[in-house]
């Protein structure tokens, strides 16, 4: 009877110690932590009800190295104005974008120029980004399912890991995006993009982290392409304010050629 | 008299056959003649005729109904008013084969490898198999079905460019109706393989559906309306007419080489210059022909001044030759022209890249692939059309001979030998 029950205890604690593996394996990234609350902020990083700032663009390719000074004026997710400060030669070209349209305003010729769908993969002044990833609307958990995959310690950052999948039918090129930001403000680390396959694509990463107009952020981001050794395309924020009062107006073509 | 001419004839006939090896000679060259013509013609235009069908049948018909500023600007708001009543009224006519509901869409396909201008078409794909070759050029996974949705055949390159294969998925940007920027998801059905660098790498096909609601059509708007006719060959009668009866306000109906004028302008070009080979060959053939012609006259002279002394008419002397060369004409052009479909004939089903060589991917007119199996076109009205020319050409060549024997002097000749 007594070896019954021994039998008996040892088997529920070692039931017990399975179940409690099972269920500490299961949650082991579970916290309070909200996923979806990081990606709303890692979105909205650069966004405000309006946003004015300076910053410099540099493209690097395996032929050549560019970089431009850039102003740029933003009021909500849909308005976009930015203009070519230096160098003299690309000097006033200018970009405008609302909702979904993008004009260009070539200052040398006069003119402006409607972006049409077929330019959209076209490469935004000739750098790693296209004219589609600025107009770009889409927000992360609108287009994704996510969930927290690592929370911890990596290379001596405290960092919290979401790795995204796209929903069925939703817009997106990816196979997977994992985005990694520090665990305490959430201020992003790296955006690392892999296609269908799941193979590595490229990565956006976040550097030099400031306080600008009262908010820290990362000041440079670079992006890396993976099919292109040696290229990248690198923002430095120079300046930046938020909540200033713009029109609507300030979004116009007329204010484009200006 | 006229049993008189019968005479001359029976002359003529009987003095072609005395000498057997310069009659030969002579039919010889002008049945090469007409045969060397008749086989490269019936070859280059059996070759058009495949690809206008080809091509017609793959694109927008031979002939195309849609907006009547849709040629100069094809955008996805400009469809036509009324198209199903035209629709159906085009299925009732008896010279109409087939039509096809076209919705077209230009944008750009983005995967993570990288972005690729395309050209989408949503058609039925139920149609699409009875009339078009897409459905056989299918190398990966399977041609569309009705209700396929998102489901998208590409071409080979395209698929390599995007990097996608069967089952994968691409982003394709565009306008819609209004103007606004739309993207959608798709996935790869299929993959077909044509020959051709710009279908093969540009051209996607999805149901028409999701074609009509990515650009914010309704359920019965096309961007255009493909008519296959029964016989390509009368397409512009066809056209003329439906203009006349069928056509809206807005609308117009256009033939094949006004929606494809690259493919129209390349096999006029490759027309003129064939045409233009043909001249050098029809002239090397031609005075071939005249030297025989001549000289089985010329060497004749003693017998013809013997004619001419004994009381002969030179008129006479003038129509024999001239009946002599008539018949040659009709003995060698007709069998000439039965050389030259033999010959086509022979040829057919042969692969033409075994003789010329190279790629048939190679093999494009106005940026579709041809099919390079030789299907020759024996059109009657084109054979017979040449054979007559040669048939009028060697009675031409016949008048210096003539002439010549008109100028004989019986003593000089009779005297000389």
């Amino acid at each position: 009877m007594l070896d019954q029950f021994s039998t008996m205890m040892r088997l529920t604690i070692i039931a017990t110690c399975v179940l409690f593996k099972v269920f500490l394996s299961s949650f082991a990234f579970a916290s309070n932590l909200n996923p979806e609350k990081i990606l709303d902020s890692v979105d909205d990083l650069y966004r405000s009800n309006t946003s004015y700032g300076t910053l410099t663009l540099s493209v690097t390719t395996t032929n050549w190295q560019r970089t431009l000074t850039l102003e740029q004026w933003s009021k909500g997710d849909d308005r976009h104005l930015i203009r070519v400060l230096k160098p003299k030669k690309e000097k006033g070209l200018t970009t405008l974008r609302v909702d979904n349209n993008v004009w260009n305003y070539m200052p040398k010729v006069k003119r402006v120029v409607k972006i049409p769908s077929s330019m959209m993969a076209s490469s935004w002044m000739g750098s790693h980004f296209t004219n589609d990833d600025l107009v770009k609307q889409s927000r992360m958990v609108k287009d994704y399912t996510f969930s927290i995959t690592y929370e911890g310690e990596r290379e001596e950052k405290n960092i919290v890991e979401i790795s995204c999948y796209p929903k069925k039918d939703a817009a997106v090129v990816w196979g997977k995006v994992e985005v990694i930001v520090y665990r305490d403000d959430f201020i992003p680390l790296h955006i690392i993009y892999y296609d269908e396959d799941l193979q590595l694509s490229r990565t956006l990463n976040f550097t030099n982290i400031q306080m600008m107009s009262g908010k820290m952020m990362p000041t440079q981001m670079s992006m890396i392409p993976v099919d292109e050794p040696g290229e990248s395309t690198a923002i430095q924020w120079k300046k930046i304010q938020f909540d200033l009062p713009i029109n609507d107006d300030f979004f116009s073509l007329r204010n484009l050629q200006q | 008299m006229k049993s008189k001419l019968l005479m001359i004839i029976k002359i003529g006939w009987l003095s072609i056959w005395r000498n057997k090896r310069r009659t030969l000679i002579s039919l010889f060259s002008i049945l090469i003649g007409t045969g060397i013509p008749t086989f490269f013609v019936c070859i280059a235009w059996g070759f058009y005729a495949g690809l206008v069908d080809d091509v017609a049948r793959l694109m927008a018909g031979h002939v195309t109904y849609e907006h009547v500023n849709y040629r100069n600007s094809p955008s996805n708001d400009l469809w036509v008013d009324d198209i199903q009543v035209i629709n159906k009224s085009l299925n009732n006519n008896d010279e109409v084969l087939l039509t096809k509901q076209i919705v077209n869409l230009q944008g750009v396909a983005h995967t993570a490898k990288g972005s690729v201008g395309i050209s989408l078409m949503g058609i039925e794909p139920s149609k699409e198999i009875t009339i078009s070759y897409l459905p056989e050029s299918i190398v990966e996974g399977e041609y569309l079905s009705e209700g396929d949705g998102r489901w998208v055949i590409v071409g080979s390159k395209l698929a390599e460019s995007l990097n996608v294969n069967v089952g994968k998925k691409f982003v394709f940007t565009t306008n819609d109706i209004k103007g606004e920027l739309i993207e959608e998801l798709f996935r790869v059905k299929g993959i077909f393989k044509t020959g051709s660098k710009e279908i093969d790498g540009h051209f996607v096909q999805s149901d028409i559906d999701i074609a009509r609601m990515v650009a914010g059509l309704s359920s019965n708007d096309v961007s255009q309306l493909g008519i296959i006719v029964k016989n390509p060959d009368t397409h512009e009668r066809f056209l003329q007419e439906m203009q006349k009866t069928l056509a809206k306000k807005n609308g117009v109906f256009l033939s094949w080489q006004q929606i494809m004028p690259d493919v129209a302008t390349t096999i006029r070009m490759d027309r003129t210059a064939i045409s233009s080979i043909m001249v050098l060959l029809v002239v090397i053939v031609l005075f071939t022909m005249f030297s025989t012609i001549l000289m089985s006259t010329l060497e004749r002279r003693r017998e013809f001044a013997s004619l001419l002394a004994i009381g002969t008419q030179p008129i006479e002397l003038k129509l024999q030759i001239f009946i002599e060369t008539i018949l040659f004409g009709l003995i060698a052009c007709p069998l000439g022209s039965l050389l030259g479909v033999g010959i086509a004939k022979w040829t057919e089903g042969y692969d033409m890249m075994d003789v010329v060589g190279g790629k048939a991917e190679d093999m494009t007119v106005g940026g579709f692939g041809m099919d390079t199996i030789i299907t020759p076109l024996f059109s009657i009205p084109l054979i017979l059309q040449i054979s007559i020319f040669f048939f009028l050409a060697v009675q031409l060549l016949s008048i210096l001979p003539i002439y010549l024997i008109s100028r004989i002097s019986i003593t000089d000749v009779l005297r000389s030998t």
